[in-house]
């Protein structure tokens, strides 16, 4: 049943049903991640321009970084506040580290890139993207316009890791169900559909069958191939008549 | 944790390579300390804070020497001989009047007289071009360069307007002082395009000299027209007499606006956006360092002033003006 | 035999065939669809929620520090302004509210009606000095997240109609191939058997109902050809037994006799019959142009990025460069291919076509530059042309003439569909895995092409027919003295075929890029182009043969297609130029087909001197100048106005040549006359 034309039929619609459901399911899973980035990425950087907002108000009094009293409460309280968030930290015009929630950092230099990037990107939040965890900052400038240093939040990949796989293992199941429950109801769809042309094709072969019959040519009473069966029974008569005729020919010498 | 591998791998060296990319000077005792006379009008100030922190906070070693001429102009060609003769690496020069002294005003430099082969930095200059120390504020081609501390007008009205609508605006000032005349000229042409009604008050000048009992009268004489703010612009005279006035203002409800920081000291002003002398002495040393450390030809750099400004709120005031402070103000002010 | 001539079975089965895998496609996608969204809207809600809650923390902060500084709650100043200004940029956020240690709200920002649908409300504490103060609100907009997801059903719909167009493709090649070439094959064989020659076997390629039905009927032959072949060596024998030469001559005569009447296999082999097909080049040829349509969305905008500032040229010539190249390729190997294709045959010019194409895609992915580019696009349009006139060809040679519009419009349908479907599928492509991934699936795609034109079309299957005459330098002469065609070449060819490659090709991409639109958006607004004419041009040609109006409908078609980008001009908005393309697929699909049915009306005494083809010949390389300067033309207005004007400029041109040829037939009206003359004979 699942030979021959109904079944190239239905592998070449199921094939189609699977690229389908499955492009669907790729195209779902890339805007989940392109949403869930969105939104995890709107939330730190909503964090990281708060503390800007902080710091901005200072630097405009003239006071430097490093005398900021207040900052390191500020720092730990979001921390505290988002278990996502693995640091924050805020560094001077040389890329040290003056305030830090992991408070070994203090004093060393963030890496060479990082500081590049900082300054470079000026008027807007720059993104990293590091091993372990993403890191989102954004540049502080003077007063008059120089960069003075900047603040960075790092948070960790792990929970967005482990959201995306659950969602794939999600969608994965979703294809198969779906593949699945109408993928059966097509192959019986089809079945019945092309019912009919193979009934067809096979009532004309059980035709074309009965003119053979053990050792040669009968042509049968009932037949709905006209023509055919007339010049099929025209040759085997043709053929018969030309026989007799040599018979008689070599007979009668 | 994050990248502490990659962190203690970089302690050690990266300093100088960061330094670099930063625009820093490279460490070492090797390098020479940089030699830079401070020449000043009365004595240290806020400004000069601002220029020593400057290359205190960068790391950049420098040797100020002062030379203060304790409101004696006279005092300065003394001075500048003695620069002339020293040859320090760079001259900070503070004050309008200091300034013309020191590297004169751009139509009317004389090398004898003036500083011209060693690169001079201005601060505390209110106009530069008002008072011709420059042609504009393009780069001067010059061995000078400095900044301006003055707000611009649109800014100063949008932090009132920001407080509360503004639709009626009064201002005292003095006819007699360039400065202000030119801040009020401005005020006017700005508070015209805004739809802002203005109450201008001059002081009256009696021998030369304007007169100071005056002024409670014009406060009072500005109550009936019920105006939303009162304008103080940056003028020396005035802030000597802030806090007689302003309490003036107050008394009949006023709120007052300074454009200088002088006028909010210890006045009764409610609010003022001005250039902290500490970041314009700051701003001096940015200056400075781009001169000595990066190598930048003074003439080459334009005469800058801030880009930000510090909103300053008395909230005393505001709570006996009634008047809190907008959600937003608050966030960015500085309350005192 | 005769049910399988009968077209309405046939026709019924295979109406029933599209309507169950359409709506069984559609339902799973459907379906598929909705849980992921559903899916979605679980997962992303509690990300919002502690997205929710910094904000509100913030807000909380900020309130207890104005109440620290003496501000009491409820004296608080601009909190409207600030709340605003927090929720600016988040749009996720549909309300914050402040409520008094009462519980009663006080100060409220964003939408207010929002309380009954976004049940989803955050509230924290406002402690000041370990006193509370008040309570913030966050709300959360549901609308936001359904938002964020309906592109998820856009790219469903678009995944839906291309999975539906290559699914029929492919049936269609399956049944062409399966089914309906074996039972044309049987029809014939039974039918030459009907009439007594039995020299045919049937191909059994298959085991199925067709398959076992041909092994029936081949014994059937063999056992025929088996008693013919028995009969002349009894015959033979006969004969040689005999020396009496009146016997001999009667033997001779009765298998002569037999000979006359039925054909039967001479020497011992049956010949196998197997017919072609016209679908044998559709899906390879939807497969190829597909490719190329891929893209469409995103090609100005790759260019872009490869550009690097070439003296004395503009960025905008820069980048109309490889595009105008591209064509310029199709305008000079069309005529030249042309006149040598015929000795080689479709199949072979098609896989001839496809090597230069796929070096050409894969070489555009790893391009380093501009100027490199250029060269991948001319391999690509080389290839495109070839491909393009072999499949033509192919529909020439293989359909007879009373059915050669249907092989055509068999033809021109496949190239519609990957219209419809390149773009789009191509943009969301480019947007998920990149542009230069994406150019190399087009690779991959003419690879796939190659090979399935291969398996449907045996190389032994068709033999090379005499060509059409060539095009002639001379004929450019003889054509362009009728100033109907002139007019018609110079007001509607050319200024439509700048706008197409100027606008659509390059600018739109462009524009809708600076205007902040991904590659999925600007593949289904390019789609709108494609949707519109495959769907519109057959039955505006239909209307147009039905009201004799060809040259009516011509110039109402590119009226609207140059009015429908002048509204660009009140505000650069992608609203208005999705309006623009629609009018613009609109007003091609109305004057596309009347175009080509106006061209020999236009000029008789050429028609009468070369022949309609030679001078159509001639209309097409004319018409194709006009796509090869079109980048070129866009790039200059660019650089004259930025893209409005652009755009509006190519809107003015292709309107002014449909005014200028509505005008240029109002002052000759008695040129219709001379029309229904030329027609007559």
């Amino acid at each position: 049943m699942f030979s021959g034309l109904t079944g190239r039929i239905i592998i070449t619609v199921v094939a189609v049903l699977l690229c389908a459901v499955g492009l669907t399911s790729l195209l779902g899973y890339n805007k989940y991640k392109l949403a869930l980035a969105n939104i995890v990425e709107g939330r730190f950087r909503f964090v990281l321009g708060d503390i800007k907002n902080t710091l901005d108000v200072s630097v405009n009094l003239g006071v430097a970084l490093a005398d900021l009293r207040n900052l390191q409460e500020l720092l730990d309280r979001e921390k505290t506040a988002d278990d996502q968030i693995q640091l924050i930290e805020v560094f001077d015009a040389d890329g040290t580290v003056v305030f830090s929630t992991d408070r070994s950092n203090v004093g060393q230099v963030l890496p060479e890139d990082w500081v590049q990037l900082a300054f470079l990107t000026t008027t807007e939040a720059w993104k990293l993207h590091e091993e372990d965890g993403h890191v989102i900052g954004l540049t502080l400038i003077s007063s008059f316009g120089a960069p003075l240093g900047g603040v960075i939040v790092s948070y960790s990949h792990a929970a967005i890791d482990q959201k995306l796989a659950q969602i794939g293992l999600d969608l994965g199941q979703i294809t198969v169900g779906v593949i699945a429950g109408y993928g059966i109801v097509l192959v019986f769809g089809l079945i019945i559909v092309l019912g009919r042309p193979r009934r067809q094709l096979e009532s004309m072969r059980q035709s074309i069958g009965q003119f053979l019959v053990p050792g040669g040519v009968a042509v049968p009473s009932v037949t709905d191939i006209d023509h055919l069966k007339v010049s099929v029974k025209a040759a085997v008569g043709a053929i018969d008549e030309a026989n007799r005729k040599i018979q008689e020919i070599d007979g009668s010498t | 944790m994050i990248k502490v591998s990659r962190r203690t791998l970089m302690t050690g060296a990266a300093g100088a390579a960061l330094g670099a990319a930063a625009a820093l000077p490279a460490f070492g005792a090797e390098r020479n300390v940089f030699r830079i006379y401070m020449v000043t009008l009365r004595g240290w100030t806020d400004t000069d804070d601002g220029f020593r922190d400057y290359f205190e906070t960068r790391r950049i070693p420098v040797q100020l020497i002062h030379r203060d001429v304790n409101r004696d102009m006279s005092k300065l060609a003394g001075i500048i001989a003695e620069i002339k003769q020293a040859k320090p690496h760079l001259v900070y020069v503070w004050g309008t009047g200091i300034s013309i002294g020191v590297i004169g005003k751009h139509n009317a430099i004389d090398p004898a007289k003036h500083i011209t082969d060693i690169p001079t930095v201005f601060t505390n200059v209110s106009s530069p071009i008002g008072s011709g120390l420059v042609k504009d504020l393009e780069p001067t081609g010059r061995n000078v360069t400095g900044s301006t501390f003055l707000v611009p007008m649109t800014a100063q009205i949008s932090a009132m307007t920001s407080y509360r609508p503004v639709n009626r605006l009064g201002v005292i000032f003095n006819p007699d002082e360039q400065n202000s005349v030119e801040t009020v000229d401005e005020l006017r042409e700005r508070t015209q395009v805004m739809g802002i009604k203005l109450f201008e008050r001059p002081i009256p000048i009696v021998d030369g000299e304007p007169d100071k009992t005056t002024l409670r009268g014009l406060v009072e004489s500005l109550v009936p027209e019920k105006i939303d703010f009162l304008y103080i612009p940056p003028d020396s005279f005035l802030s000597k007499h802030a806090r007689d006035f302003t309490h003036a203002a107050l008394e009949h409800r006023l709120p007052t606006f300074a454009a200088a920081e002088g006028t909010l000291k210890d006045s009764y002003a409610l609010m003022g956006l001005i250039s902290r002398y500490y970041n314009i002495g700051k701003l001096a040393g940015y200056q400075a360092e781009r001169i000595l450390v990066n190598r930048i030809a003074p003439g080459a750099m334009p005469i800058e002033g801030l880009t930000r400004y510090s909103l300053i709120i008395n909230k005393e005031v505001a709570k006996e003006l009634d008047l809190v402070p907008p959600m937003l103000m608050l966030r960015f002010a500085e309350l005192s | 035999m005769t049910q399988f001539s009968d077209s309405e079975s046939t026709k019924g089965f295979v109406t029933k065939l599209f309507v169950l895998v359409t709506a069984l496609l559609v339902l799973a996608a459907g379906t598929a669809a909705f849980l992921i969204v559903h899916v979605f809207d679980r997962d992303l809600s509690p990300e919002l929620d502690k997205k929710a809650a910094a904000i509100g923390r913030s807000v909380a902060r900020q309130v207890a520090f104005a109440a620290e500084h003496g501000i009491p709650f409820e004296k608080l100043y601009g909190v409207e302004a600030f709340l605003d200004q927090v929720m600016r940029g988040n749009a996720d956020i549909a309300s914050i509210e402040l409520a008094d240690a009462a519980g009663r709200v006080r100060y409220a920002a964003g939408r207010k009606d929002t309380a009954a649908v976004d049940t989803d409300l955050l509230e924290l504490p406002i402690d000041a000095d370990g006193t509370n103060i008040g309570t913030v609100r966050v709300r959360i907009s549901q609308a936001y997240l359904e938002r964020e997801l309906s592109g998820i059903l856009y790219d469903v719909l678009i995944v839906l109609l291309v999975a539906l167009l290559i699914a029929m493709e492919l049936l269609l090649v399956v049944m062409a191939v399966s089914l309906f070439k074996p039972i044309e094959g049987i029809s014939v064989v039974l039918e030459r058997a009907s009439y007594g020659d039995f020299r045919f076997r049937l191909p059994v390629d298959s085991h199925d109902e067709i398959g076992r039905l041909a092994e029936v009927y081949n014994s059937l032959a063999r056992r025929l050809n088996e008693m013919f072949r028995q009969l002349v060596d009894d015959a033979e024998e006969v004969r040689l037994g005999q020396i009496d030469a009146s016997i001999v001559r009667q033997v001779e005569g009765v298998v002569s006799r037999l000979t006359e009447r039925f054909n039967f296999a001479q020497g011992k082999l049956l010949e196998t019959f197997r017919p072609v097909s016209a679908h044998a080049v559709r899906a390879p040829l939807f497969v190829f142009i597909f490719a190329e349509e891929m893209s469409r969305p995103f090609l100005p905008i790759y260019i872009r990025e490869l550009y690097t500032p070439i003296a004395g040229m503009s960025m905008q010539t820069a980048i109309g460069l490889p595009i105008a190249a591209f064509m310029l390729t199709i305008a000079v190997v069309t005529p030249i291919v042309g006149a040598v294709a015929d000795r080689y045959g479709p199949r072979t010019m098609f896989l001839i076509g496809a090597v230069p194409s796929i070096i050409g895609y894969v070489g555009s992915a790893f391009a380093g530059g501009l100027f490199d580019l250029i060269g991948w696009r001319v391999l690509s349009g080389a290839g495109y042309a070839i491909v393009y006139l072999a499949c033509q060809g192919y529909i020439a040679q293989n359909s007879l003439p009373e059915s050669r519009a249907q092989g055509m419009a068999m033809f021109m349908g496949a190239v519609f569909a990957a219209g419809v479907c390149g773009p789009a599928l191509g943009g969301i492509l480019a947007d998920q895995i990149g542009m230069r991934s994406t150019f190399v699936v087009s690779g991959g795609l003419c690879v796939a092409a190659a090979l399935a034109l291969i398996w449907l079309l045996p190389a032994d299957a068709i033999e090379p027919e005499e060509g059409l005459r060539r095009v002639k330098l001379s004929d450019f002469r003889v054509v362009l003295t009728s100033p109907g065609f002139s007019a018609l070449v110079v007001f509607i060819a050319i200024p439509n075929k700048v706008a197409l490659t100027g606008f659509l090709f390059f600018l739109a991409p462009l524009f809708l890029d600076q205007l902040g639109n991904t590659s999925s958006e600007t593949g289904r607004v390019m789609m709108i182009y494609g949707a519109c004419t495959a769907l519109l041009t057959p039955l505006a040609a239909r209307f147009a043969d039905s009201v004799r109006g060809h040259r009516h409908i011509v110039t109402v078609g590119c009226g609207l297609a140059g009015l429908g980008l002048l509204p660009i001009l009140l505000q650069p908005s992608t609203a208005l130029l999705v309006v623009g393309v629609l009018f613009f697929g609109i007003g091609h699909a109305m004057s596309i087909a009347p175009q080509l049915a106006l061209v020999p009306e236009s000029c008789p005494q050429a028609c009468a001197e070369l022949g309609h083809t030679t001078v159509l010949g001639v209309f097409r390389i004319l018409e194709r100048l006009g796509s090869v300067i079109g980048p070129f033309v866009a790039s200059l207005l660019i650089g004259i106005g930025g893209p409005v004007v652009a755009t509006a400029g190519m809107g003015a041109l292709v309107l002014a040549g449909a005014i200028l040829f509505g005008l240029y037939h109002l002052a000759r009206p008695g040129s219709r006359a001379v029309v229904l003359e030329g027609r007559s004979p």
